[in-house]
């Protein structure tokens, strides 16, 4: 078991540094010039060169990478081209907005996929199971931001329910919070819901036709209880390994739905530091969201090893 | 496999091919033919007439510019199936060949492939678009070059697999055991049974392409405006969601449409195929 | 194609019956706003979509970082709502008549927001630093006629010119010209990040990409005012949240309301809508390096064959002014009044002018935009269409703005573009310099006239207005006639605030210096 941990920590700092090297490099190489996108129409040749080097942008691409990683690592995340302000104390006023809209998001998502798919098998074949699986299909073709546009047609234009967009921190005003996070919550979370139906269908499916559930069921104990304690809890387990995996990918999702709904997360900060060319920010962001993404793989390995040796690898 | 296939005719995949094959048909068919069937050209422009609701002159409407909303809509499709298609193909191409030396050689080959692939695979793919169109500059090309490499690991998992299943067959032994060169094994013996499962998986990489391509052009980083993309019409959409609510709409409708025409012919052609791997 | 306006016109009146009734009123008499009484307190939110870059006014550059500078600091001169310049901290001053020598009189008692008086050593201090060698100002064009500042009495300040300079106070009234502590900032202080000046706000706080904070200056030198008990920035990139925060009452004034919801905002109830023409104006650019536009007869075809009033509906839905003759706009007193274009299209002309010069048939050539303004991607296919109409097959390329910049704009690879330019100075020269005379930054067009150069130098240091309007209307002419770049339209701005902010003059160039004379109703 240790050998495991230790096998797969080194997976992953290694795959961390690999990522953050393709990231630094493909950032780097990003045409359109920082300095002019942060000077402005009127820069004298003389301030972009100045800007430049300001920034070491001037010096070849292996120093700056290396003084970038050794910077990183002391948890220096350079200035903003922009504002001159360091990009490391935004960078942390942004994980909550993410992470609220992450996990709310994959909430609904389950919300929605554990008990339709439970429901689809247990009438398998049927017209339950029929219209559940009909409607996942029709779900996971949902662009997220066309889904999002939606929402906000409806809800916020026609019904004036609820905002179009902004962030209040939780703590401040937990309302306004829920109301700017709901719609940006549906729009990752019902498309995320898609496949997760599926895949609890299936593993609904396969575990009831078990011998323990047979087993279970000659017993004689009502079929209720047989299916919601036992069955669901053994579809569970390849459930979550998937769905964790899916988190995964809804989180790097949030990039699109951030800027829609104008949520000042860790995605919108990507877009910043592209619209933007400010190098800093841009490597930042988006090496924290690959950064969350590998650690949530990373857990679901270890847990799936430690649970289920049989399924080390990840699939999918 | 066909054994299985034949023995029980199942109308849910037939529903399915069918279905989506149709849907996929029409897409395609305005794709190619968008020049003749579309009603205007999508680059007239007439200022007077901008913003204009559905009626019979112009079916969708009009953008803000006063274009006809269904000719962009049509002529986008065309965009987005060059990219899906030249995507894919890419993806399907190198992903192969990738993972199946990596079958093949494996070892050190092996280990070091994968673990590449690995890596790549685990970059979420809007971010890795969007880094990656920004770092190659925003066209059409660098789409497709984008999109395809997103695509590369997953094929080359898939043809990996594939081909370690079929390399454990007797024939390729035989193979070897007679003396057959390297590239004769891997094109005349295992490139042919892996075909299969990789043309599936490539029907499913169409819709996902479609799917990135839009999110894209939505985010500016795709094919840039005045040129008509379903990502690009939905972004410009937005600004005018109270007054003119079918711009948001129509480019909208058309991605669902299409990658539900794609989701639905990869699932049919995956049940066709490979009746394990249903729902997965 | 482009077929005839019609619909169009409904709108452009509504557009010029709205500028007819300002300029009907002189502007600070606008009905409503006089004869009531000042009311103290309240806090004025503004809604401002780009992020200011530093607070030090001989650093940041952008034009966010001026609207901060221009509350937190005092100038010796200021504009006033149509650009005029008046002495603001400076109480009155003295112009030599050879024109080389400006001194100012300072106003008594001024303290900085630290405490510390405002003396005229601080002025000579903040003029030196302007024009070290090492100082990195964007703007030392404006400061390089300067040869020496002489501290004549704590309250007298006298500047001494190598050279006339007709702009010279608008110069003193630019933001970077802000005047800052030479004490506090030999002791290391950092202006950039916690500015500290004697202007009618105090920095409070900037929260990047969030919230710009400040606070009523109490001692401000023009007592009873400011009104505002507190200011607040509200920093929103996307334009449309924007909108939607003035819509909603979240802030109540913004100037940044796109030409599109302008309606949908002045129908809301609870806010009050004013349109100005200012200096913001946009212009087509040719590469005058490349063959068929080095041609002065091709460059006049395509400058008539853009229809401008097309672009004002289609682009700006009604909320701009065709330029038909110079980029000087007309509310300006260097406005030189020729009518040289119709508002709409004049492809006969343009086609006779391409006849002249040997391209009877047209020819073929490439329009590239820059993505990310959304104005010029609606322009783009406008112009094309235009341009076709006399035989010229323009195709569009566009890219987002900083590859733009890199790519097309610095290195001068294109053959024809659009930009816009806001003028902060509103003074004559400001809008033709940088775009005329060979070797400007944002002469990218590269064209190299002798001629215009002597022309703008002449206009820039003749001795009075009067003088230097003659000549700005003979640079205009020339500039009709060498057609380097194309003017096409002057947007307005559009202001959108609450309908209790009272006495609140817009500006011309677009700034808010205003805001200290206006209050809020309780």
């Amino acid at each position: 078991m240790r050998n495991l941990i230790l096998s797969r920590l080194l997976a992953f700092a290694l795959t961390l540094l690999v990522a953050s090297s393709i990231l630094f490099v493909a950032i780097n190489v990003v045409p359109g010039s920082a300095a002019r996108s942060a000077l402005g129409i009127d820069a004298t040749p003389q301030a972009l060169a100045r800007f430049e080097a300001l920034h070491g942008l001037d010096r070849p691409l292996v120093v700056q990478y290396a003084d970038w990683l050794g910077r990183t690592f002391t948890g220096d995340f350079g200035k903003s081209f922009q504002n001159g302000v360091d990009v490391g104390p935004e960078l942390l006023r942004r994980i909550p907005v993410t992470l609220e809209l992450a996990i709310l998001a994959f909430l609904i998502a389950n919300v929605i996929a554990i008990p339709l798919g439970a429901f689809a098998a247990m009438r398998h074949q049927r017209i339950p199971d029929k219209s559940i699986s009909f409607i996942a299909t029709l779900l996971g073709a949902m662009p997220n931001f066309w889904l999002a546009t939606l929402l906000v047609m409806v809800l916020t234009l026609r019904f004036r329910l609820l905002p179009p967009g902004g962030y209040t921190p939780f703590f401040d005003n937990p309302i306004l919070n829920l109301k700017q996070m709901i719609m940006p919550a549906l729009s990752l979370g019902i498309v995320s819901s898609a496949l997760l139906i599926r895949i609890m269908r299936t593993a609904m499916i396969e575990v009831l036709s078990s011998d323990y559930i047979r087993t279970a069921r000659a017993k004689g104990a009502q079929e209720r209880v047989v299916m919601l304690r036992h069955a669901v809890r053994n579809a569970l387990a390849p459930y979550v390994n998937v769905a964790a995996v899916e988190f995964g990918f809804l989180f790097g999702s949030v990039v699109i739905i951030e800027d829609i709904f104008l949520l000042p997360g860790i995605g919108s900060f990507v877009l910043v530091g592209i619209i933007n060319r400010d190098y800093p920010v841009l490597l930042a962001s988006a090496l924290t969201i690959t950064l969350v993404v590998l650690i949530i793989n990373f857990i679901v390995d270890i847990a799936v090893g430690l649970i289920d040796p049989r399924r080390v690898t990840r699939h999918r | 496999m066909s054994a299985v296939a034949r023995k029980s005719f199942n109308w849910r995949r037939w529903r399915l091919v069918v279905t989506g094959g149709a849907i996929v048909g029409v897409i395609l068919f305005l794709a190619v033919f968008a020049p003749v069937i579309s009603p205007y050209s999508p680059i007239d422009l007439d200022v007077t007439q901008m913003l204009r609701g559905p009626s019979a002159a112009h079916l969708l409407g009009t953008d803000e510019l006063g274009r006809d909303v269904l000719s962009r809509v049509i002529h986008a499709a065309r965009l987005s199936m060059m990219v899906a298609i030249l995507a894919s193909l890419i993806g399907l191409v190198f992903g192969t060949i990738i993972g199946t030396l990596a079958a093949y050689f494996g070892g050190a080959v092996d280990l070091v492939l994968m673990r590449l692939m690995e890596i790549l695979f685990s970059f979420p793919a809007i971010l890795l678009a969007i880094v990656l169109m920004a770092s190659l500059g925003t066209s059409i090309l660098n789409a497709m070059i984008a999109i395809g490499i997103i695509f590369i690991p997953g094929f080359a998992r898939l043809a990996r697999a594939s081909a370690e299943s079929v390399l454990r067959q007797q024939y390729v032994e035989q193979a070897r055991a007679i003396g057959m060169s390297h590239f004769r094994i891997v094109t005349r013996e295992i490139l042919p049974n892996i075909v299969a499962p990789l043309l599936v998986e490539a029907a499913v990489a169409f819709s996902y392409a479609v799917l990135l391509e839009s999110a894209l052009s939505f985010l500016g980083l795709g094919a840039q405006p005045p040129d008509p993309s379903w990502g690009n019409m939905l972004n410009t959409g937005r600004g005018f969601m109270a007054q003119a609510p079918w711009l948001s709409l129509a480019p909208g409708a058309a991605i669902f449409l299409t990658v539900l025409g794609f989701n639905m012919l990869g699932d049919g052609l995956r049940d066709a195929f490979d009746p394990h791997l249903r729902d997965e | 194609m482009i077929r005839e306006l019609k619909v169009g016109r409904r709108v452009f009146l509504k557009a010029g019956a709205g500028l007819a009734a300002l300029a009907a009123f002189p502007l600070g008499l606008a009905p409503g706003a006089f004869a009531e009484e000042p009311v103290k307190g309240g806090t004025l939110k503004l809604g401002f979509s780009a992020d200011p870059a530093g607070f030090d006014p001989a650093r940041g550059p952008s034009g966010m970082s001026h609207v901060v500078i221009e509350q937190v600091y005092s100038t010796l001169m200021s504009v006033d709502p149509d650009a005029q310049p008046y002495p603001d901290l400076a109480e009155k001053f003295e112009q030599s008549a050879d024109g080389l020598e400006y001194t100012f009189h300072l106003r008594k008692g001024v303290k900085f927001h630290d405490g510390s008086d405002l003396t005229a050593e601080d002025v000579k201090f903040t003029f030196d630093r302007l024009r070290a060698k090492d100082s990195g100002y964007s703007y030392g064009s404006q400061v390089e006629t300067i040869s020496e500042v002489v501290v004549v009495d704590p309250s007298t300040v006298t500047f001494k010119l190598s050279k006339p300079t007709g702009p010279f106070l608008v110069y003193m009234a630019f933001p970077g010209s802000s005047i800052v502590p030479k004490k506090l900032v030999e002791s290391g202080h950092d202006l950039n990040s916690k500015p500290v000046g004697s202007g009618p706000f105090k920095f409070v706080s900037y929260e990047p990409r969030s919230m710009v904070k400040f606070t009523r200056n109490e001692n401000f030198y023009e007592t009873g005012k400011p009104y505002f008990d507190a200011l607040e920035f509200h920093l929103i990139a996307d334009i449309t949240a924007l909108t939607n925060a003035v819509i909603s009452g979240t802030i109540n004034f913004s100037n940044e309301i796109p030409p599109k919801d302008w309606q949908t905002v002045t129908a809301t109830p609870g806010l009050v809508g004013t349109t100005l023409e200012g200096s913001r104006y946009y212009w087509l650019l040719m590469n005058n390096t490349v063959k068929p536009l080095d041609n002065p007869k091709v460059r006049q075809a395509i400058a008539h064959a853009i229809d401008r009033s097309a672009i004002v509906t289609g682009v700006f839905f009604g909320q701009a002014v065709p330029l038909k003759g110079g980029v000087i706009p007309e509310w300006n007193w260097g406005y030189a009044g020729i009518d040289y274009f119709a508002a709409g299209a004049d492809p006969e002309k343009a086609k006779a002018l391409l006849k002249e010069a040997g391209l009877a048939d047209g020819f073929t050539t490439s329009l590239t935009m820059a993505s990310s303004f959304p104005a010029m991607v609606a322009m783009a296919p406008i112009i094309q269409a235009n341009l076709a109409a006399v035989g010229i097959k323009a195709e569009i390329k566009t890219m987002e703005i900083p590859r733009y910049w890199d790519e097309v704009w610095g290195p001068s690879k294109f053959d024809l573009t659009a930009m816009y330019w806001v003028s902060p100075l509103a003074d004559p020269d400001d809008f033709v310099t940088n775009n005329y005379a060979c070797g400007m930054a944002i002469n990218v067009q590269k064209s190299c006239s002798k001629a215009m150069d002597e022309a703008l130098a002449k206009a820039k240091s003749a001795p009075t207005q009067e003088a230097r309007k003659a000549a700005y209307a003979e640079q205009q002419k020339l500039a009709l006639e060498e057609m380097p770049i194309v003017p096409l339209v002057n947007s307005l701005i559009l202001t959108a605030y609450t309908d209790k902010l009272k006495n609140y003059k817009p500006m011309r160039t677009g700034f808010l210096k205003t805001l200290k004379d206006a209050w809020l109703e309780a």
